[in-house]
């Protein structure tokens, strides 16, 4: 953990509309956001955009978010970066397994978007904890 | 089977060839007792006749006896008349005194049978019709009315008797003859003659003899001193009567050693019986003789009493034997043919509901070697009843890898030592000592598989000792099949509805917190419709899949021990928001400390949050809420206290059920999609509570839930998973 300050948002979410409204309300708190519309996609496209927190989508179609999150994993320079999973309103178990593979947090949807630059600065400042 | 093929079978069951073997064994006892009867009259008749001939032998030992005393003394006392024969013949002429003196040497006490004795002289008129037969010498007269002088000739049959004995040269005896003594008593007699020759004289022809004639010595016999010394039957036990004549008349009885007269009583019966007829002296005799009781008891046939009383009684207790046991025996047969044919219309009945059964209903021991396998489980299985049936266990349709799965689950959650096999597969239904329903997979004959849903029944004895299991499943790949496409279906809708939901919610949001620019009054008042809209939405959506849920059994609980006090305090400090939506106040009532429950802390704050909610959507604005906690004895009840209009009767059994709102007319209520109660009501039962509410019309109502209470805070591991859970918290 190099990097204390938040800057770089990886946001995969396959909906584009959505990505629409979370990238509107992210660059409106400051962060700079890069796009990635499937877990395939992300897992190319993150060694060159670099950032230093991943948004991903649950639910997507081909490789699913948990998936993904593993994938990334395996990577050595995504070893350590904070992922926070947006996923719609979930089981109790299901919540546990992200929080048992390492998600940094969870974004419920449908999400305010006026809160979630300061969802996302909670969960970067408490991540490794 | 068939229901005929089912009574074809009882029949034959019934038409073996029992009932002969039944007949049989039912008559063989008798055969043996009438075969021992028959012995035993066999062994008695036999006894009886050997007894029999040895008595008879007695008998005609002792009569030959007799019979020989009888004509031994008749002989004797002839002698006494050859005695005086011989003195005639050497003495020419007679006188008194020669016969006094012959009389004297002679010792006639020697012979007490002889009452009388003489001579009598002849007459020499031999052919004289009338001639005098007067007694020459008389001897002992004392007892009868005899002497000398007295003519014999006058008596008809004594003359004929003496002229007989002159023409035949030989002894004549005379009828009988009663003699009345001094003292009236009868004396049976008869008379003796014998011719006495001229010794000088011929006596070849009858006129010689009649010439040669000198006269007769006669005597006259009393029989009862004749033979009442006679001492060969000194024991009495053979009676004998003697006849004058051949025939055995009361007139010709001469003698009787007893008193009354058998020969003629034609009811007397004597074991055995013999009548004697000899000559003697020119005159038949008939002698009868007879046993009597003495001479029954001289040979012990005790023997046949034993054999005919031992021999009853021993018929008697065998056939009360063969009475009791056939007795016994056809009472047992008929229960246990009434056992049988009732067990068999059972046994008929119960295949008929197994085979008729859709589902795979396998019956094992307690070893879990199969008992029952019907039809459903043949056709489920593949295997045929006759394959597995007392020679497979229960494990043989399970997959090794998955009991062993389960097992090690098991012995995790129970602490316990894993087991293996069959054991594993009955250890949870033998630890509920109920039903164990879970899917399984099945693995068929031909190795394919399919998921099972399989009911596992530990079976009772009387003495409530395990005997069997009993497994009842059936194929659940549809069922299954439907579910997966249930899952899939709400997760799609949860899904597919909630993404444009998201993009709605969020471009609203962005518009209203001003990062598309100012927007004007109107049409910011038009958005914050839009978005509470937005809110409602997805909160029917989460409460449609909460119920979709619940109901499918795959709402999860995480218990835990919670302070029931702290939960609620917490709970109303995050549904603070709802107060100040709707104008209203929330106040706690004192709260009791150490109020703990295993329970779910995030469906607990979904219930208090939906009461909450439900309290300050129907209080008038600036009321009060109230809330509060009790414990009471068993239990802990959460109360949330509302002013609003209270439920109407009219509602009262609605009220918990989906979709409903008492007025739905009410602009100020419409906010709620009806589900939360009956969300609530779901999920405080099935953690083991109870929810309901008292209301009064105009004044108000109160929501409660009681939860079991239990013993403080149960281990310090699930309060740091309390802790853990917060991340999930600060997403709400």
């Amino acid at each position: 953990m190099n990097r204390t300050e938040l800057h770089r948002i990886l946001c995969v979410e396959d909906d584009p509309d959505i990505q629409v409204v979370a990238g509107i309300a992210l660059e409106a708190g400051g962060f700079e956001v890069g796009f990635c519309s499937s877990g395939a996609e992300a897992l190319t496209e993150a060694p060159v955009f670099r950032p230093d927190m991943i948004l991903l989508d649950v639910m997507m179609p081909g490789m699913d978010g948990v998936t993904t999150f593993l994938e990334f994993r395996k990577m050595d320079e995504f070893k350590n970066v904070p992922i926070v999973f947006m996923t719609a309103k979930a089981q109790s178990n299901e919540l546990a397994r992200y929080e048992e593979v390492g998600a940094a947090g969870i974004v419920m949807k449908p999400f305010d978007p006026m809160k979630l630059t300061s969802l996302i600065q909670t969960f970067w400042e408490r991540r490794g904890l | 089977m068939g229901k005929k093929d089912n009574t074809h079978f009882i029949k034959n069951l019934c038409n073996t060839g029992e009932p002969k073997v039944i007949l049989l064994t039912a008559i063989l006892p008798w055969f043996v007792l009438a075969m021992c009867a028959v012995g035993l009259i066999g062994v008695y008749h036999y006894t009886e006749e050997a007894l029999s001939q040895k008595k008879l032998a007695l008998f005609e030992t002792q009569i030959a006896k007799i019979k020989r005393s009888v004509v031994d003394r008749f002989r004797k006392y002839d002698s006494v008349f050859r005695g005086y024969e011989g003195l005639f013949a050497i003495l020419p002429e007679i006188d008194r005194s020669a016969w006094r003196r012959y009389n004297e040497k002679l010792d006639l006490n020697l012979y007490p049978g002889l009452i009388a004795l003489g001579y009598i002289e002849s007459p020499g008129q031999p052919d004289t019709s009338h001639p005098p037969y007067k007694i020459s010498f008389f001897q002992f007269g004392d007892l009868i009315d005899l002497g000398e002088g007295l003519d014999l000739g006058q008596d008809e049959s004594l003359r004929q008797r003496m002229n007989k004995a002159r023409d035949s040269g030989k002894v004549q005896i005379s009828r009988k003859f009663i003699f009345k003594d001094a003292d009236e008593k009868e004396i049976v007699s008869n008379y003796y003659f014998l011719p006495i020759y001229r010794s000088a004289l011929p006596t070849s022809t009858v006129a010689e003899k009649r010439l040669a004639l000198r006269g007769w010595i006669f005597g006259i016999f009393d029989y009862a001193r004749l033979l009442d010394d006679l001492v060969v039957n000194p024991s009495r036990d053979i009676d004998y009567e003697i006849y004058d004549k051949a025939e055995m008349t009361p007139e010709a009885l001469l003698y009787k050693d007893h008193d009354q007269i058998f020969a003629l009583d034609p009811f007397y019966r004597p074991a055995f019986s013999e009548i004697f007829k000899f000559r003697r002296w020119g005159r038949g005799r008939t002698i009868y003789f007879s046993s009597n009781s003495d001479f029954e008891s001289i040979v012990d046939s005790s023997i046949l009493d034993v054999i005919s009383v031992g021999g009853g009684m021993f018929l008697f207790a065998l056939s009360a034997l063969i009475v009791s046991l056939s007795t016994m025996r056809s009472r047992a047969l008929n229960l246990a043919r009434k056992i049988t044919q009732d067990l068999r219309l059972t046994t008929t009945l119960q295949k008929a509901v197994l085979d008729s059964a859709n589902y795979a209903i396998i019956a094992a021991g307690q070893d879990g070697i199969i008992q029952t396998f019907n039809k459903g489980a043949e056709k489920l299985l593949r295997y045929t009843a006759q394959e597995v049936v007392g020679k497979e266990a229960l494990t043989l349709f399970h997959d090794d890898e998955e009991l062993m799965n389960r097992v090690d689950d098991w012995s995790l959650k129970t602490g316990r030592e894993p087991l293996e096999g069959f054991e594993a597969l009955v250890a949870k239904a033998k630890s509920l000592k109920a039903a164990d329903e879970r899917e399984w997979t099945y693995v068929r004959k031909d190795g394919t598989r399919l998921i099972a849903r399989l009911s596992l029944t530990p079976l009772y004895q009387e003495d409530d000792n395990i005997s069997g299991y009993l497994s009842v499943g059936y194929d659940a790949t549809e069922e299954k099949k439907i579910e997966r496409f249930k899952n899939e279906f709400v997760s799609m809708v949860s899904h597919e509805i909630r993404t444009p939901l998201t993009s709605i919610r969020g471009t609203l949001g962005l518009l209203n917190g001003g990062l598309a620019g100012e927007l004007p009054k109107k049409a910011s008042s038009l958005v914050d419709i839009a978005l509470q809209n937005c809110e409602r939405l997805s909160r029917l959506i989460d409460d449609i899949l909460d119920v979709e849920k619940i109901e499918a059994g795959k709402f999860d609980f995480n218990l835990e021990s919670l302070d029931l006090g702290e939960l609620l305090k917490r709970a109303v400090e995050i549904n603070k928001f709802y107060s100040n939506k709707f104008g209203v106040r929330f106040q706690i009532e004192k709260i009791p400390e150490n109020v703990w429950v295993a329970s779910d802390a995030d469906r607990l704050m979904q219930v208090i949050a939906n009461l909450l909610s439900n309290a300050a959507k129907f209080s008038p604005a600036g009321g009060f809420v109230r809330i509060g906690l009790e414990k009471r004895q068993k239990s802990a009840r959460v109360w949330v206290s509302d002013r609003g209009p209270g439920i109407p009767e009219s509602f009262e059994n609605r009220i918990f059920q989906k979709f409903a709102q008492a007025d739905s007319s009410d602009t100020r209520q419409k906010s709620g999609s009806g589900l939360g109660l009956s969300i609530s009501k779901m999920i405080i039962e099935k953690l083991g509570g109870r929810i309901d509410y008292h209301s009064e019309a105009g004044a108000g109502s109160t929501f409660y839930f009681d939860l079991p209470l239990t013993q403080k805070k149960q281990s310090p591991r699930e309060a740091e998973n309390d802790d853990g859970t917060l991340n999930r918290k600060g997403a709400l």
